[in-house]
């Protein structure tokens, strides 16, 4: 029975800890408005890139690069303007995932 | 050998860096996206002992230089610490990547259109305002 009780405990303990129930976001960046277009004109795009990290590990910050080039991926012939970013990360048990949310609006030329 | 193995995960330890994101920036895309340009400029730091910022101030001329007839679009700007061995070093880099956007060649006829009401006695002397009349997005400069 005690045994038993450990286990669960244990269980719920790691269940608790793996998934992330926190999240801290650390910027917003916004970009100009270039060429200015109004409400409804365009197409709303967005890219999201991630990166886990145990401990504080990480060699290098290319899933920015990524979000970055998966926003311009999305509007091959325009201009994407109105950036709007989101640096947030989330908490796990001794890691968290860092992630880049970008969300624009493409114009064509 | 049991010595070995350890000295190089210490030193593999002190040597690798843990790299951790600061700020990002982004400027709009063009839709020319042909000429990259980059910048990165970096500083290594002891034990916190800093004593200005200056190493940033070479980014904006080292984009404009990579790009001097055309218009630096589409920057996005990282700014990234690396920190080496129980931080007591670490590194402060800041990486600006964007495009050059080349500026279209300025006809007599644009900058005729594209001159003011008030100009037009300035257009019958010949002294064209030709830098207030081009658009000032085409001038050589970082956006």
């Amino acid at each position: 029975m005690i045994l038993r009780c450990l286990i669960l405990s244990i269980i719920s303990v790691l269940f608790v800890f793996s998934v992330g129930c926190t999240y801290s976001v650390h910027q917003v960046p916004l970009s100009d408005f270039k060429p200015y277009v109004g409400e409804g004109v365009g197409t709303p795009i967005d890219a999201h890139a991630k990166q886990f990290v145990v401990m504080g590990f990480a060699s290098e910050t290319n899933y920015v690069d990524q979000a970055y080039k998966q926003l311009q991926g999305k509007c091959p012939h325009g201009v994407v303007t109105g950036i709007a970013s989101k640096y947030y990360s989330e908490h796990g048990f001794f890691s968290w995932t860092n992630h880049m949310v970008m969300q624009g609006i493409c114009v064509k030329k | 050998m049991k010595t070995g193995f350890l000295s190089l995960v210490v030193s593999l330890f002190m040597l690798s860096g843990c790299v951790s994101l600061n700020s990002v920036s982004l400027t709009s895309v063009p839709a020319e996206r042909n000429q990259r340009v980059k910048a990165e400029a970096e500083r290594f730091i002891f034990l916190g002992f800093n004593f200005d910022n200056d190493y940033v101030n070479s980014l904006t001329s080292d984009l404009k230089n990579q790009c001097p007839n055309g218009t630096v679009s589409g920057v996005l700007t990282k700014s990234e610490s690396i920190a080496y061995f129980l931080f007591f070093f670490w590194k402060s880099r800041v990486t600006a990547t964007g495009y050059c956007v080349p500026s279209k060649v300025v006809s007599g006829s644009n900058v005729l259109k594209k001159r003011r009401p008030t100009d037009i006695n300035s257009g019958e002397t010949g002294e064209g305002e030709i830098g207030e009349s081009v658009d000032e997005n085409s001038a050589a400069g970082v956006q």
